[in-house]
């Protein structure tokens, strides 16, 4: 369009100015060249400017909006965990209940020394991981409040079903002031409460190195462990080959335990998990039949509607 | 998953299965009595260390001999080479004497991230076909 223009421009100024024929044609011709000449400097010129502007405004957006910008370093980040192949991940399928009740053994002589499990009650146990009569056992081994009595003085009481597992310090603040001043989390819902679950918690467990990398700085009173955020964990290294007997002849090596107590505090973050699974099938299925009724159904009522032919037949004497 | 295990699955989900909650005719449940106790002893997290040791007979783990192999596998032996090569910086650094030392103490921490992620990969579907 600026060519374009250009050249009706000067061709009516050659035609207004020189009055002969000839010179008109020679000139006109002489125009022609030399104003496309000119026109192509400056239109040169324009692609280079617009070339400019464009890389320099997609340039200037890809310094404002174009990398991340990570705040933290990776050790800050803490390593992802890594992917493990759960069995009671899968859609059909329910915890491992040998595993839960080797889990809970873990959790009770190992990490419940430290750890509350303030949710989760005697009596979820019952037909999870443990027969009724060893569930009341445990619990009567530990000692609850009483009612007052008649004095008004509150008593202790051997557990009950009902009571909630004891925690290992009054509060949080006791809790603190026993671990330097570090809070071990409740495990109740630890598994929700962690980005990464189930993995993340056995990589925790099972990736403190031998000793920390090279250069990495350890500060006192902390250990090192890649997957936790900031490298530096209060907790130390708990388990060990062999620190647990389990009753059914499993090895207790490190990665076994870990893999066992994961999958019970999996648990006791969701209890529902194995009805919820069973629940969904059952919905599934009747959800499939009742739709391929509802499709059969619908087309039974619609045949005699879809199948019909309208004919009109016009009358033959209309145009008389 | 197995297709008789998907319809066990099935056939499950549709069937009232009776929750196990009594003891088995044969009682062994008081045995579990017994080491419930100790437990609640325990107040420190050296304990258990030193308890491991009084063991005859330890059970040990695969997993860091799993870790060892993957890490020497092809695909992870570049990390592996960073890594080491890091350390080296580092025991360097430390040796040279304190005046004549450059820029800050360097930390490995990234190279042993991508080693440990490279490992761990390798190593997650070999140890849970060990584990119970």
């Amino acid at each position: 369009m600026f060519s374009r223009g250009c050249l009706r421009q000067a061709s009516r100024v050659s035609s207004r100015s020189l009055p002969i024929r000839q010179t008109i044609r020679r000139t006109t011709t002489d125009a022609a060249k030399a104003v496309p000449e000119a026109s192509e400097a400056r239109l040169t010129a324009a692609a280079y400017v617009a070339t400019a502007v464009a890389v320099a405004s997609s340039g200037w957006y890809f310094y404002q909006y174009g990398p991340t910008v990570y705040a933290v370093t990776p050790a800050e980040h803490g390593l992802h965990p890594t992917k493990y192949p759960w069995v009671h991940q899968g859609f059909l399928n329910t915890f491992d209940h040998q595993a839960l009740r080797r889990g809970f053994q873990v959790y009770r002589e190992v990490c419940a020394s430290c750890h509350s499990l303030s949710r989760v009650a005697w009596r979820t146990l019952v037909g999870v991981s443990h027969t009724v009569d060893e569930v009341k056992a445990m619990a009567e081994e530990c000692e609850y409040d009483d009612e007052p009595n008649d004095q008004g003085d509150i008593e202790k009481r051997p557990g009950k079903l009902s009571d909630y597992i004891p925690s290992p310090y009054a509060n949080d603040q006791a809790a603190r002031a026993a671990n330097q001043g570090a809070l071990p989390p409740d495990l109740s819902l630890i598994v929700k409460a962690r980005h990464g679950g189930c993995d993340y918690i056995f990589n925790l467990l099972t990736g403190y190195p031998d000793e920390p990398p090279a250069g990495a700085v350890v500060q006192s009173g902390l250990n090192f462990n890649p997957y936790f955020p900031g490298t530096g964990i209060a907790m130390a290294r708990v388990l060990y080959d062999g620190i647990v007997e389990y009753e059914d002849g499993t090895p207790a090596t490190t990665s076994q335990m870990a893999k066992d107590v994961v999958e019970f505090l999996n648990w006791a973050a969701e209890p529902e998990m194995d009805e919820r699974k069973k629940m969904g099938m059952k919905v599934l299925a009747v959800t499939t039949i009742m739709l391929a009724l509802s499709i059969w159904v619908k087309k039974y009522k619609w045949a005699s509607l879809k199948t019909r032919k309208i004919v009109y037949n016009p009358p033959k004497d209309i145009l008389k | 998953m197995t297709l008789s295990q998907f319809l066990s699955d099935v056939y499950s989900s549709f069937t009232i299965a009776d929750a196990k909650a009594e003891a088995p005719p044969a009682e062994q449940a008081d045995d579990k009595a017994e080491d419930a106790g100790d437990s609640k002893e325990e107040e420190k997290e050296e304990e258990p260390a030193e308890e491991a040791e009084e063991e005859e007979e330890e059970p040990e783990d695969i997993m860091p001999k799993l870790q060892e192999e993957c890490a020497n596998t092809t695909k992870c032996a570049p990390f592996k080479h960073h890594y080491e090569e890091c350390a080296e910086r580092v025991q360097q650094w430390d040796d040279t004497p304190e005046d004549e030392r450059k820029g800050k103490r360097e930390s490995c921490v990234e190279e042993y991230f991508h080693l440990m992620h490279c490992a761990g990969d390798c190593v997650a579907p070999k140890l849970w076909a060990k584990l119970k």
